[in-house]
């Protein structure tokens, strides 16, 4: 069945292996979150720093002058290099800065994309910045673009499956990976779903259970999916 | 509403995707969405300038008030054009009023305070809903979903203020330094021209930011009922009851195609992008339609059940075979030139310094081409740049992932060794390796992403399994698996055989399952 190309957020990126990576390219409203995040605790820390650094005088604001500039440059340097890609703000949010083919940022790559803060800033509070965002295909913003990197939703980890037990059965046919996908998912997220629109779901596949009605077509499904998850009688 | 002609990736998604699912759907379809928000806030922006004349300080906030019934157009045509169907102009006109009436009170008084307002707004004017069945609907839709609408919101509050002030600071950056102006004078609104200048910036930022807010409400909202209704199951299952039973009801729509293309018995005329210029070809084009059309009229008032059914088909528009659209457009440049005024000498000297000077120039041009030629070939041909890029043959998927598979069993390693000895050995590899990891991740639940190489399943494998003789099996088997896969060097027969035999040792076949 030959369908058009769906609008989605995935950027597909092939390794040498023939490995297709779906990277799920991060948008504005996330960033923007992640961004205040930051910005709360780098102004919190440079708040505490002047508390600190007061008993000084004229030679503690010369420090904390310093560290300004340290924390406004090479924050979200330090944080990209060091922790995975993600500074605390984008990690709360699950974010995480790659290069466009999907490896992990290199210090080239994290020193351009954030010392092009600064131009994305321009006009003033990030007016290019969120343009670009909002115009790049892979919501890169000007720094992105240069350095050659974008943030993605970080994957979760792998659950094993939790499927509700039950007797197991095999499917009456060969089924593709995605329709195998699609049984277990339907067996997994029931409990999301009401009972009334699981049933109408499995009545879309009379053919794989046999004409089973209602709950017991539910419970069909859901047996095909025990087994194809590799539980056996 | 069309399940399978949706035009976007139905999955369920973290709210944040789901929002810039909203941004991509809005990058889509930029042209009627702005369209559609600019008819109706443009008009409103002039109007209401007209209305509080001397009072232009209102018209911000008027026009904030608004919002609720502004940010209608965009969805409207969102909402269409996401299942296929986007609205022409006169039927976006026609619906317009009545869009704009439904609930309206409700929407500017009590409700304008709503945070989550983009994200109920489907509910509204997608569903009509009202009372209570809208707030109970809302409170289905809700818990996990309201909280990230206020959080866009209050994003997009904060983006459309932070772009009303770029606009500002932009322009005052772009006025050059003879223009005696402070960068506070453009924020001045005691004058009624820098009110208005004022009120225009704010409308930009509006306009840029509202539309996005909508349509990100909208994924949201579509996020929802993905998730609660498991719409992208939907659509897998009809996908895999087609599969299963292309038989029957293709048959009936084919039969009854064939019907209506006999009885039709004429040539078509498809969408054709073809301008026609020629006005007998025009005519025959209309005359056929014409046809069609009163064929069309002649089986609507047929009294046989089988016409009746056959102009029920026909009348879907998907079945729709001609489409009259007529358009003007420019007309060749065909019109004489006006007759040159006569010259005076001043312009004679003048014409000839021009053309003397276009010459020079082309003259240059061509210089520089000729110079930058000569470079080009006088080049050593060392320094080459990557390999000129070969028209991508996108390479078959070396695991096969997407054929129809079945769980492993002990049979594998004969499996494997019987494609061996047929000379196959990367498709008995392939097997074996492809066995052991199935194996892996449903007997001993080692947790295998989608897209994990073979040192990330190596990896996974020695952190997850105790048994240490079969993670060196599965170690050597990934050595020999990768050796034949990248290098083409296939293990010799002894080797080979020996993980054949192995491999039911180390992947007993589960009882009840052996063929």
């Amino acid at each position: 069945m030959s369908s058009p190309v769906l609008l989605d957020t995935i950027r597909r990126v092939e390794t040498p292996e023939g490995i297709t990576l779906n990277l799920r390219v991060a948008g504005p409203v996330a960033r923007a979150l992640a961004w205040g995040m930051d910005s709360l605790i780098r102004y919190g820390a440079l708040w505490g720093l002047s508390m600190g650094l007061a008993v000084l005088g004229w030679g503690g604001f010369g420090i904390w002058l310093i560290a300004l500039f340290l924390i406004e440059w090479f924050y979200p340097v330090a944080f990209e290099m060091y922790a995975d890609g993600a500074t605390p703000g984008k990690k709360a949010l699950g974010l995480q800065v790659v290069l466009v083919n999907g490896a992990p940022v290199d210090w080239p790559a994290a020193l351009i994309r954030n010392l092009l803060r600064a131009v994305d800033f321009l006009p003033v509070f990030y007016g290019f910045g969120v343009v670009a965002m909002l115009i790049s295909r892979d919501f890169q913003r000007l720094g992105d673009l240069a350095a050659g990197t974008m943030v993605i939703y970080r994957d979760p980890p792998v659950k094993p499956l939790a499927l509700p037990p039950g007797p197991a059965l095999p499917p009456p046919l060969a089924l593709s990976t995605a329709e195998q996908q699609w049984l277990i998912a339907f067996a997994e997220r029931g409990p999301v779903l009401n009972p009334e629109r699981q049933e109408e779901l499995a009545a879309l596949l009379a053919d794989c259970t046999s004409g089973l009605q209602g709950v017991a077509a539910v419970e069909r499904l859901r047996a095909h999916a025990r087994w194809l998850v590799g539980e056996h009688p | 509403m069309r399940l399978d002609a949706v035009a976007a990736e139905l999955r369920p998604r973290n709210p944040w995707e789901a929002t810039d699912l909203g941004a991509v759907m809005l990058r889509h379809w930029p042209g009627p969405v702005y369209r559609a928000w600019f008819a109706l806030a443009l008009p409103l922006f002039l109007l209401l300038h007209l209305l509080c004349w001397g009072h232009w300080w209102l018209v911000p906030w008027l026009l904030w008030w608004l919002k609720p019934l502004l940010d209608r157009p965009p969805l409207y045509v969102l909402g269409h054009a996401l299942f296929g169907d986007t609205p022409d102009r006169r039927r976006f006109w026609r619906e317009l009023p009545g869009l704009l009436r439904r609930q309206a009170l409700a929407a500017l008084t009590w409700r304008r305070f709503d945070l989550a307002r983009s994200f109920h707004l489907p509910v509204t004017q997608l569903e009509g809903l009202a009372g209570k069945a809208r707030r109970q609907r809302l409170r289905d839709l809700g818990q996990p979903g309201r909280g990230p609408a206020v959080w866009l919101t209050v994003i997009c509050a904060h983006l459309e203020i932070g772009l009303d002030l770029a606009l500002v600071a932009l322009t005052w950056m772009l006025i050059p330094d003879f223009v005696d102006l402070e960068w506070y004078e453009l924020l001045d609104d005691s004058e009624p021209w820098g009110q208005l200048w004022l009120n225009a910036v704010g409308f930009c930022g509006m306009s840029l930011v509202e539309p996005f807010y909508v349509a990100a409400g909208f994924a949201l909202y579509l996020n929802r009922r993905t998730w609660l209704e498991a719409w992208d199951l939907e659509l897998g299952f009809r996908r895999l009851a087609a599969r299963l039973a292309p038989a029957r009801p293709v048959a009936v729509v084919v039969g009854l195609v064939l019907g209506a293309a006999l009885w039709a018995s004429q040539p078509t005329v498809g969408f054709a992008d073809v301008v026609l210029d020629d006005d007998w070809e025009m005519d025959m084009v209309k005359m056929r339609c014409a046809q069609s059309r009163a064929r069309m009229a002649e089986l609507a008032e047929a009294t046989d059940p089988v016409r009746q059914a056959l102009a029920e088909t026909l009348r879907d528009p998907e079945l729709r075979t001609c489409v009259t659209q007529e358009r003007w457009r420019w007309r060749e440049r065909d019109q004489p030139e006006p007759p040159p005024e006569p010259r005076t000498s001043a312009d004679t000297l003048a014409h000839w310094f021009a053309l003397g000077v276009e010459y020079a120039l082309w003259f240059a041009l061509g210089l520089v081409v000729a110079v930058a030629g000569w470079r080009l070939w006088r080049l050593p041909t060392i320094p080459r740049g990557p390999r000129p890029r070969r028209a991508r043959v996108k390479p078959a998927p070396l695991l096969g992932r997407d054929d129809p598979v079945a769980p492993p069993d002990a049979a594998l390693g004969e499996v494997a060794w019987r494609l061996w000895t047929a000379g196959q050995p990367r498709e008995a590899m392939r097997t074996l390796y492809r066995g052991s990891l199935a194996g892996l991740a449903i007997h001993h639940g080692v947790p295998v992403a989608v897209g994990a190489t073979e040192e990330d399943c190596l990896r996974l494998a020695a952190a997850r399994l105790g048994d240490s003789e079969l993670l060196e099996f599965f170690r050597r088997l990934t050595r020999v698996w990768q050796a034949t896969a990248y290098a083409h060097r296939p293990p010799n027969a002894t080797g080979a055989r020996a993980l054949c035999v192995e491999w039911p040792r180390h992947f007993p076949t589960p009882a009840g399952s052996s063929p």
